[in-house]
This record gives structure tokens, C-alpha cells and sequence, in this order.
């Protein structure tokens, strides 16, 4: 790995994570849309890392990485159950939780994409960041 | 105008071509064998014919149907009760459609079409039995239907999206006149 | 047999195993609507939903075993991830199973949220295990996509290499050698699927949230869009993966060969994007969609043909044409599934025209066109994937006789049966009535005699299959 893509998976990694902390220092309402979608940046930025942190091999096919590959996202969106932001927005420390795991598993099912098969992490990657958008669209309206 | 009648004997032609030139070139193994060589560039040749004929057609049907697309003007015709338009509210609720017992003919009328539980479909039938308009009846939504009546007569109202296990004795209707 | 065989083998039993279960429940709900028999509403459509969930697993339980067998022709594959992957289906097509017999859930498989939780008349564990089940469906298929993703690309050198962009581009990829059709296939469809697994599991979740705390709310807009985002590339990937043994079973039977040309790596692409957009033509009915995306599912509904005829059956009608073509029973199949896409295909086409579809929009017409290429089509591709096997096995086809019967059963009664559902659909029968308006009955009992010919042509095409499966096998020099 090149020094400067070490560089610039720790510099990413580290805005994920601060942005991860946003909670305990802004408790703004935001609609749940906008939720949705600032999710998704959190999870592009453990994405990103992901990528860049991954070994440049090929990947060793093997099928227990596909567990994670596959079982990430749908876990993210449950981590994104609309009705828990009004708690989650009272409860910071929780919140930041939330967040924590949401990034970790963004970052899980990149890593594991890639060391299954290089070229696998960003496609599942993108596929979780997608999915937060995605949310955005209609997954928790207020009527 | 109910086009449905008109579908059924353009796909059986569609259909038969199709069907024929597939029969053809399965009757062609009969004949002597040709080289693979000598077969792929006259079929590529012609593909290009193909190719062309077709993406072309389906661009111009496409373009020339336009006219008949059933959708209302996009800037919402809230204002257009000053040309005569008669808006409707049609509300479909599990199994059953709420709208005006009576309807002019030959005026145009907007259905407002709502739903206050799970989707529905509105589907209007002309006295033949003979739908002619249909749009979606949607909780949260409004869809706004154009439609004028040409023949005087009795008009079913059947759901046309599936609702739950009432869905096919859900009906209304209407007289036009 | 080898596990590769054995991974096949698993997959095309269970899937024409569904299959034949699911064509009961089929004949018994066209018997209803016939008014030869009456099970009531609430039966009904249990049996539909379950029809519907379950016939479309089933074929896609035989595209994927018959595209990974393909594929590990090629190079190696896990056959554990296979099963995996399999077990997952399984899994969900048992809580499917369950949710609707004994539970009684009878939404539809593609229902449209707030449907399953408004006016049900099934007992909540009923919604939430046919979600379950469907959401294992969809993280089976996923974790297939996904390894048909990652062997495309190792094999065929990333990206470039396996999507055929280094062949359409000229470009050296030496070590990798360019993608053969099926392979081809095998990406495309991979892609689709992962964009595919993704929208129903984002759905899912959505719909498992509402069911677990009703103050979740979602869109019915959005949901109607996810949804059939969501059924209409899986049911649409079905076909493009029994392409891909429909490349290899032409140009073997024919004696001639196949290979990706630039033409067919670019329509592939095509593919690959109309897949994924057309899906709008569902949502035609919907007038508050935004108007664009009206156009966008005209057109790309309207695209899609030009890939489809100008490569993949215009490709094959070359390769028979005037070949030394053997008609087996394997080929005979193959090339009927084609003569069914291409029908269903024109059935389609017209359904997709906006003016036309504000007259058949959710009549027998949908019906009518998606069974001609799901029955008619990737049924059809199926057996003759299964007989190519065994012909190939023990060297063995059935007699003329036997091909005459079965033609004339099968076909014959499928194309009786088909019609009941177009003439119904011309005339405003809408699809999904337990009773039905005039025409209705009189095209269903038809239909009905139709559907019982054909069952009984796939008696014999099962008799048959057994006994070449019996035969000993071939000496493989």
C-alpha cells in the first residue's frame, strides 16, 4: 500500500469517525429524510476507507465473506428504524452508537467485499450507501 | 375510445409473423446444410436492417402516440373550471368507490382520485363493458383523471389493483347523461 | 456425480419441483374462475399469493443452478456457497409456504404497502413471516449475485474484462481472455441482481419496521416504486440468465459456435440498463409519478426488444439456419423458449404502449404476456436444459413418436391456455378476480382445458426424463 493512500485511509477514516460524534455536540432536529441521507455520507466515508485500508490482493473466494458482504446493509437498515430518531435524538450517547455501528458495518461489508474478491468491496459498498439514499426516499414519512 | 378489442387482433399478427419466421428457420435445417462461414455475414448483413427498422419504429411509435397519452396537463388545471371542466372527488375504501351518482356527457370531467386505506384501482367501463379510463386510487395521493363521455348510459366502476380479498366485488358506478 | 453436477442438480429438482406444485395451485385458481369449482375468496388468494411468490423462485431457482453450473464450466467456484446461497432460497420459500398456508396471508407477492397491514384478514404473524420469507429470498439470490460477480471478475480480469468492454475497445488484457456469452450473461445479471437484492431488502426492511411498530410510516409511492423495482428485474433476470445455457445449448446442438462479439458485449450493456428502468411501465397508472419517468419506462420497455431479437434471437435463429441442427427433445425446447419469449415479448410490447396500457393496465393482458415468456419461455429453457443434460449423459434423445406427443400436449395446451388470458385481458377482465366479469368464466374454462392438456404433456415429458435419466451413462470417450 502506498504511503499516501495510508494517508489518506486514516484522514478518511477520521472524518468518518468525527462525523459519527456529530450528536454530542449538535442536537439540531433534522427531518427524516435528511436523516436518511446523512447516514448515507457517514457510510460513504467508512466505505471509502474501507477501500483504501483493503489489501491489494485478489481476494480469496472464500464464502464466509459473503455472509458479511450480504448480512451488512440489511443490518444498516435496521439500524436506520425511523421511529427510534426521536429517541435517538434525546439520547446522545446512544445516538453516537448508532452511528458507530452504522459506519463499522459499512466499513464490514466493504473490507470483506474486497478480500472476497477485489472489485466486490466497492460494488457492496456502494450498494449500502445506495440503500441509505434509497431510505430517503419514503422509509419513515410524517403525516 | 376503448382500444382493448384492437390489441387482441394486432398481437395475433405480430404474433403469427414472429411465429413464422422462427418456423421457417427451423424448417430450414431440412434443407442441405450451408457452411456456419457463408450463413453469419448474410444474417449480420441483415440485422443491420433489422437493427435499423426496428429501433427506428419503436422511436416514431413512440413519438406519434403522444397525443394519446391519458395524462392531465402537468400545471395542475385548478384553474381550468372556467372552460366548463367539472372536477370530480371519486374516494375508494375497502371494497367500495364514492362518486357521483350522475355525470354530464360530453363535458369533460377530472376525476380526483384518493384512496383512504391500501391502493385501488379506478377503472370506469363504458356501457359495452368496455373500459375506457383507468388511473390508481392511492392513499396520500391525489390523481387527477381527464375523461369525456361520448355515449349516454350506465358506467361500472370496478377496482383495477389488487386491495385485498373484497377486491373483485368492489364496484360502483354511475349513469352518464 | 460430481458436486458441480450435484449443485445443479439441487437446484433445477426443487426449482421444477416448486414449479409443479405451484401449476396446481394455477389449474385449480383458472378452475375457480371458471366456476367449475369454488374454494371462496380468502383461498383464492392465498393460493394466487402463493402461486405468484412461488413460481417465480422456482424459475429463478433454475436459472441460477443452470448459470453457476455454466460458470464453473469455466473455472472454479464454490459449490458450498452455492448451497448456501440455496439454503437461503429454501428457507424463505418455506416461510412463504407457511405465512399463506396454514397463516392465510393473501396480499399478493408484490402487494402494495399499506396493503398487507389494512383490512387483513390473516393474523399478524402471517405478514410478518411471508416478509421474513421473501427477505431470505432475496438474501439468497444476492449472495449468488455476488459470487457470480466475484468469479466474472477474477476470471475475466476486473471490470474491463468481464463486462466486455476490453473486447468492444480492442484493448490487450493479457492474461484474461474475453468473457464467452454466457459469461457475458452471468455479469450482467449479476449486476442487475445485487441493484435488485438491494431495492428488496430496503423494502423489506421498510415494511418489517411498519409491521413491528406501526408508527413507522412509509411513502405508498415510494414503496409501489421500490417494489416493482424490485419484482419486475428479478422476474425480468430470470430469462436473462436461462440465455445463457440457451447460447451454449444452440451452438452444441448445432454443431456451431458462438462466440461474444462486440455487438453482443454492447447489448449486453443495453440490457443491463433497461433492466433496471424499465420498471416504470408499472407505475404508468400512477399520474402523480413524475412525469419523465413515464417516458423513461416507455422507452426503455420499448428498447429492451432491440437487444433481445437483434442479438440473442437473431444470434440462435443463425445458428440453426440451415445447420445440422439434431432436434431432441433438449433442442426442441430450446427453441420453442424462444418462440415463447419473443410471443410474450410482442404481448409485452403493447402493454407497454401508455395509451394502450390505460386499457390493459392490471387486466388478464399482464397475465397473458407474462406467463407466454415465463411458461412459454423460461419454463421451457429449463427443460431443455434438463434434457440436454441427460441426452448428453447417456447419449440417448426419445423417439419421433414421443416428441410428436409431447410437442402436440404440451404446446397445444399452452397455447390454449395462454389465449384464455389474452382474450380476456383484450376485453377489461381484470387480472386477480376470484369471480370474474364477462368474459371472464367463459375464457377460463379454456384456459382451464388448456392448462390441464399441457399438465398432461409434462407428465409424459417427466416419464420420459426418468427413464433417459435411468439409461447408463454414456462412455465419455
Amino acid at each position: 500500500m502506498s504511503s499516501s493512500r495510508r494517508i489518506a485511509a486514516y484522514l478518511i477514516g477520521a472524518l468518518t469517525l468525527a462525523a459519527a460524534l456529530a450528536p454530542l455536540v449538535s442536537n439540531e432536529d433534522v427531518s427524516i429524510p435528511e436523516h436518511h441521507l446523512l447516514h448515507a455520507l457517514l457510510l460513504a466515508g467508512a466505505v471509502t476507507t474501507a477501500l483504501l485500508a483493503s489489501p491489494d490482493t485478489a481476494g480469496d473466494r472464500n464464502g464466509a465473506w459473503l455472509i458479511a458482504v450480504v448480512g451488512s446493509p440489511l443490518l444498516v437498515m435496521f439500524l436506520m428504524w425511523p421511529s427510534s430518531y426521536a429517541y435517538l435524538d434525546a439520547h446522545p450517547m446512544a445516538h453516537v452508537g448508532d452511528h458507530l455501528s452504522i459506519a463499522l458495518l459499512g466499513f464490514l461489508c466493504t473490507w470483506s467485499g474486497q478480500r472476497y474478491a477485489r472489485g466486490i468491496g466497492w460494488i457492496g459498498g456502494l450498494a449500502t450507501v445506495s440503500m441509505a439514499v434509497l431510505a430517503a426516499g419514503g422509509f419513515g414519512v410524517v403525516r | 375510445m376503448a382500444k382493448g378489442p384492437l390489441v387482441l387482433p394486432a398481437f395475433l399478427v405480430l404474433a403469427a409473423a414472429a411465429m413464422a419466421v422462427l418456423l421457417l428457420v427451423a424448417l430450414s435445417t431440412r434443407l442441405s446444410p450451408l457452411p456456419y462461414s457463408q450463413v453469419q455475414p448474410e444474417g449480420y448483413k441483415l440485422r443491420r436492417w433489422w437493427f435499423v427498422i426496428l429501433s427506428l419504429g419503436l422511436v416514431a411509435i413512440f413519438a406519434v402516440t403522444l397525443p394519446w397519452f391519458p395524462y392531465p396537463p402537468l400545471r395542475a388545471a385548478a384553474h381550468a373550471t372556467k372552460n366548463g371542466t367539472l372536477y370530480v372527488k371519486v374516494i375508494a375504501q375497502q371494497y367500495a368507490f364514492t362518486t357521483p351518482s350522475v355525470l354530464p356527457l360530453d363535458r369533460r370531467i377530472v376525476f380526483e382520485v384518493t384512496s383512504l386505506d391500501v391502493n385501488h384501482g379506478f377503472g370506469i367501463y363504458d356501457p359495452r363493458g368496455q373500459i375506457v379510463a383507468q388511473v390508481q386510487a392511492m392513499p396520500d395521493y391525489i390523481n387527477h383523471l381527464p375523461v369525456t363521455f361520448t355515449r349516454a348510459g350506465h358506467y361500472t366502476v370496478r377496482c383495477l389493483e389488487y386491495c385485498g380479498i373484497g377486491h373483485a366485488s368492489m364496484q360502483g358506478g354511475f349513469d352518464v347523461r | 456425480m460430481t458436486a458441480a453436477r450435484r449443485v445443479l442438480w439441487t437446484y433445477l429438482l426443487t426449482g421444477i419441483a416448486v414449479f409443479t406444485l405451484m401449476m396446481l395451485l394455477g389449474i385449480a385458481m383458472r378452475a375457480e374462475q371458471a366456476r367449475w369449482v369454488a374454494f371462496g375468496p380468502q383461498i383464492f388468494y392465498a393460493m394466487l399469493t402463493l402461486h405468484g411468490a412461488g413460481m417465480i423462485t422456482s424459475v429463478a431457482l433454475c436459472g441460477m443452478g443452470g448459470l453457476w453450473y455454466l460458470m464453473r464450466q469455466e473455472g472454479e467456484l464454490s459449490a458450498g456457497a452455492a448451497l448456501v446461497a440455496y439454503a437461503l432460497v429454501v428457507l424463505g420459500v418455506v416461510a412463504v409456504l407457511l405465512s399463506v398456508f396454514p397463516g392465510g396471508f393473501a396480499a399478493g407477492w408484490t402487494f402494495l404497502y399499506p396493503l398487507p397491514f389494512v383490512g387483513a384478514t390473516w393474523p399478524s404473524w402471517a405478514t410478518g413471516t411471508f416478509l421474513i420469507g421473501i427477505m431470505l429470498v432475496s438474501l439468497g439470490w444476492t449472495a449468488w449475485c455476488f459470487q457470480m460477480l466475484a468469479f466474472t471478475l477474477t476470471r475475466y480480469g476486473g471490470w474491463a474484462g468481464a463486462s466486455g468492454w476490453n473486447l468492444v475497445f480492442k484493448r490487450d488484457a493479457e492474461p484474461h481472455e474475453a468473457p464467452p456469452p454466457q459469461s457475458i450473461a452471468a455479469f450482467v445479471v449479476a449486476v442487475d441482481g445485487v441493484l435488485t437484492g438491494m431495492a428488496g431488502m430496503t423494502i423489506g426492511v421498510a415494511l418489517i419496521a411498519h409491521w413491528l411498530s406501526p408508527s413507522v410510516l412509509v411513502d405508498p409511492l415510494w414503496a409501489k416504486n421500490v417494489t416493482f423495482f424490485f419484482g419486475h428485474a428479478f422476474a425480468n433476470l430470470t430469462i436473462y440468465m436461462a440465455l445463457g445455457w440457451v447460447y451454449v445449448g444452440m451452438a452444441r446442438y448445432t454443431g456451431r459456435e458462438y462466440h461474444t462479439t462486440k455487438i453482443l458485449a454492447i447489448a449486453w450493456w443495453a440490457t443491463l440498463v433497461f433492466v433496471a428502468i424499465a420498471y416504470f411501465h408499472h407505475l404508468y397508472m400512477d399520474f402523480v409519478q413524475y412525469r419523465p419517468l413515464q417516458y423513461v419506462g416507455e422507452i426503455a420497455s420499448y428498447l429492451s426488444a432491440i437487444p433481445a431479437t437483434a442479438v440473442s434471437v437473431w444470434g440462435s435463429m443463425l445458428l440453426v439456419y440451415r445447420s445440422r441442427m439434431r432436434w431432441t427433445l433438449g433442442s426442441i425446447f430450446l427453441f420453442t423458449g424462444l418462440v415463447g419469449w419473443v410471443v410474450g415479448g410482442i404481448g409485452a410490447l403493447l402493454d407497454a404502449s401508455i395509451p394502450l396500457n390505460f386499457d390493459l393496465h392490471n387486466t388478464l393482458w399482464v397475465p397473458a404476456h407474462f406467463h407466454t415468456y415465463l411458461l412459454g419461455g423460461v419454463f421451457l429453457f429449463a427443460l431443455g436444459l434438463i434434457y440436454m443434460q441427460l441426452e448428453e449423459r447417456s447419449g440417448r434423445c426419445s423417439p419421433p413418436l414421443l416428441r410428436w406427443i409431447i410437442g402436440l400436449t404440451t404446446f397445444g395446451g399452452m397455447t390454449v391456455f395462454l389465449l384464455g388470458f389474452y382474450v380476456a385481458g383484450a376485453n377489461g377482465v381484470p387480472r386477480r378476480y376470484a369471480i370474474e366479469p364477462s368474459p371472464g368464466p367463459l375464457t377460463a374454462s379454456w384456459a382451464t382445458v388448456g392448462a390441464l392438456l399441457l399438465l398432461l404433456g409434462l407428465i409424459v415429458v417427466l416419464i420420459e426424463a426418468i427413464r433417459l435419466a435411468r439409461l447408463p451413462a454414456q462412455d465419455p470417450a
